[in-house]
């Protein structure tokens, strides 16, 4: 990797890291940073009463930090699978998100959390639902010949969207409303409210594993963006790595939904942010964009725990992020030229 | 010697008909050999099965003795290159990157380049002349810079043979001209190459080999571009009148203007 683009990636790490340690901040109960970073590097603390201490601990262990982590594991594996899936189908405009993938895990989870099955199975029926989205878009897609492709798959994605979203709202009516625990809402406007220690571990496993997926299939990526025949010429069997590609990203995609509901918006700008910063190489824009995602999700976050008194819907405060950055970037790409 | 490239009894079908209908043609090392058809001949068809992206309903392939159609991706990007027809994607990777890409058939895809790959990255540059372009980004070059990268990277690829689809087109005049004295210098160095065209006097260029499938993808006639490349035979493959004439020992076939026949677009 060129010298400029590990500038880039060391700036936007200690920017990551500045929006982390200040969001321990946001929230209603207000205590110094110091303090809760001394908690949290389990230094002492003088002139500190047992009782506050032990507030101190379960605000910072049990409220705070994991909000931050599944901030950052959500945003970052958003933002991958998103450019992931931009390389793989080299269309600028498709997400996780508009192409239906997060629609079909919601449903998966939705069905699991009501049937009440082990968070196990809920993962496995957001990642399977999820596969049957993103399924289900392309066959769609494949019903229209001619016209542009790139806007017949989005218009695929939205209808596959409303597919899965209504099945789920069906799910979630006929059931007992007792045992949707937080409410269909949840998963539809996304948030993090239900992050805490346990399911985060059992979710990394999950990305880490995608993660590993997409990266490696990043130097194939950068070859199929001269698409299928050429990639094939080029030497590699272009149907294998597109399979190993998108359910990568549709694996860490599902499993942000089973953390964070569908979270809008960030599997599509964060990518575009990182193009715009170090070019089209995915080798590069999979950690860079990842990071971006990271760092908006957490913004985010803060900003809807911390504007209020009360919690704001998340899906509201990335949109106030999320559409004047993309309206930038597409005034600056001048949309027709968005490089994929 | 085993030829570069051996197509036998070439059968294909989209459903009703043959679109490309007992093809039988080889590429001898060291040569040119120019495809001429006219529009919807099964040239594309035929080329995609060269690349193993099609299956031939029956017939075989074989390149350097390698039976194609049962051969691997990797195994066939060692034994032919492919320059796709010019595009105008706006793929905004560093020509050195472009370049790179040409040597995946070598390391594949895990591992990261290796200093044998940017080596020969490097000699297909230089051997375009394209060195100075090295960091520019493929989506700001010109259409000519943009084809001379797509040849690079089939020359960093090393393979001995190089099937082109179409690479005149979107050249200027000039251009196109450097590029089939490029592909006459390649070929006297022992390369070869398959050429789609819809010029018959790019074959005359070469003054090599000629293929010409006619409208039901079968092979009209193939030999020396100088015989081949006739009055008769184009007229049978394009139904247009042409006059070859004879200038300073060089070939050239003019379309007559003024003849009769080829009323309407085929």
């Amino acid at each position: 990797m060129k010298k400029r683009n590990w500038i880039i990636i060391g700036l936007l790490l200690a920017t990551l890291g500045a929006i982390a340690v200040s969001s321990l901040l946001a929230g209603r109960y207000s205590a110094p940073l110091s303090e809760q970073l001394k908690i949290l590097l389990q230094l002492p603390v003088p002139d500190l009463t047992p009782e506050r201490r032990e507030i101190l601990e379960y605000l910072v262990f049990t409220l705070r930090l994991p909000r931050i982590i599944a901030a950052l594991l959500v945003g970052f594996a958003l933002a991958m699978a998103g450019s992931t899936f931009q390389s793989m189908f080299r269309n600028p405009l498709v997400s996780p998100e508009l192409l239906g993938v997060m629609a079909g895990s919601a449903l998966g989870v939705v069905a699991g959390v009501i049937f009440e099955v082990p968070a196990v199975v809920v993962q496995l029926l957001a990642f399977a639902f999820g596969l049957l989205a993103i399924v289900t878009t392309l066959l769609i897609a494949k019903l229209y010949r001619g016209g542009d492709k790139l806007l017949i798959l989005v218009m695929a994605g939205i209808i596959c969207t409303a597919i899965f979203t209504s099945l789920g709202f069906l799910i979630a009516y006929s059931a007992d409303p007792e045992r949707m625990g937080v409410g269909l809402e949840y998963w539809l406007d996304g948030g993090l409210g239900l992050a805490n220690r346990s399911n985060i571990l059992a979710s990394l496993p999950l990305f880490l594993l995608g993660a590993a997926g997409m990266a490696v299939s990043a130097k194939a990526m950068n070859v199929m963006s001269f698409g299928e025949e050429e990639a094939a010429a080029l030497g590699l069997n272009p149907i294998h790595w597109r399979i190993l590609a998108i359910v990568s990203a549709t694996l860490v995609s599902a499993v942000s939904v089973t953390m964070a509901g569908m979270v809008a918006w960030i599997g599509l700008i964060a990518p575009h942010f990182g193009r715009l910063l170090t070019g089209p190489d995915t080798r590069t824009l999979l950690p860079v964009s990842g990071l971006i995602g990271a760092s908006i999700l957490l913004l985010a976050d803060s900003a809807s725990r911390s504007l209020f008194s009360s919690t704001l819907p998340m899906s509201l405060t990335i949109s106030v992020i999320g559409i004047p950055m993309f309206m930038i970037l597409l005034y600056r790409s001048k949309f027709g030229g968005l490089h994929v | 010697m085993c030829n570069f490239l051996e197509v036998k009894n070439l059968f294909f079908s989209y459903g009703r008909g043959n679109v490309v209908n007992d093809v039988s043609l080889h590429v001898t090392p060291g040569h040119v050999v120019s495809l001429l058809g006219p529009n919807g001949c099964g040239k594309t068809t035929l080329i995609k099965m060269v690349l193993g992206i099609l299956k031939p309903r029956s017939g075989g392939i074989s390149a350097s003795g390698l039976d194609v159609t049962r051969a691997g991706h990797r195994e066939r990007a060692r034994h032919f290159s492919y320059v796709p027809q010019l595009h105008h994607a706006n793929v905004g990777f560093p020509v050195m990157e472009m370049v790179l890409m040409g040597r995946i058939a070598y390391e594949g895809c895990f591992k990261p380049y290796s200093d044998a790959d940017r080596e020969a990255a490097e000699k297909a540059l230089r051997q375009m002349n394209l060195l100075d372009l090295a960091e520019r980004s493929f989506a700001e070059l010109s259409g000519g810079q943009r084809q001379m990268v797509l040849i690079a990277r089939s020359l960093a690829q090393q393979a001995p043979l190089c099937i082109m689809d179409e690479p005149e087109n979107g050249l200027d005049f000039g251009n196109q001209v450097k590029l089939f004295r490029l592909l006459r210098d390649l070929s006297a160095g022992g390369m070869s190459f398959l050429v789609t065209t819809h010029h018959p006097e790019h074959a005359l260029w070469t003054n090599d080999q000629v293929v010409m499938l006619n409208r039901e993808g079968r092979v009209l006639v193939a030999g020396n571009a100088g015989e081949c490349v006739n009055r008769k035979n184009l007229l049978g493959l394009y139904d247009v009148d042409v006059a070859i004439a004879d200038v300073g020992g060089q070939h050239c076939c003019m379309p007559l203007m003024e003849a009769a026949g080829g009323a309407g677009f085929n």
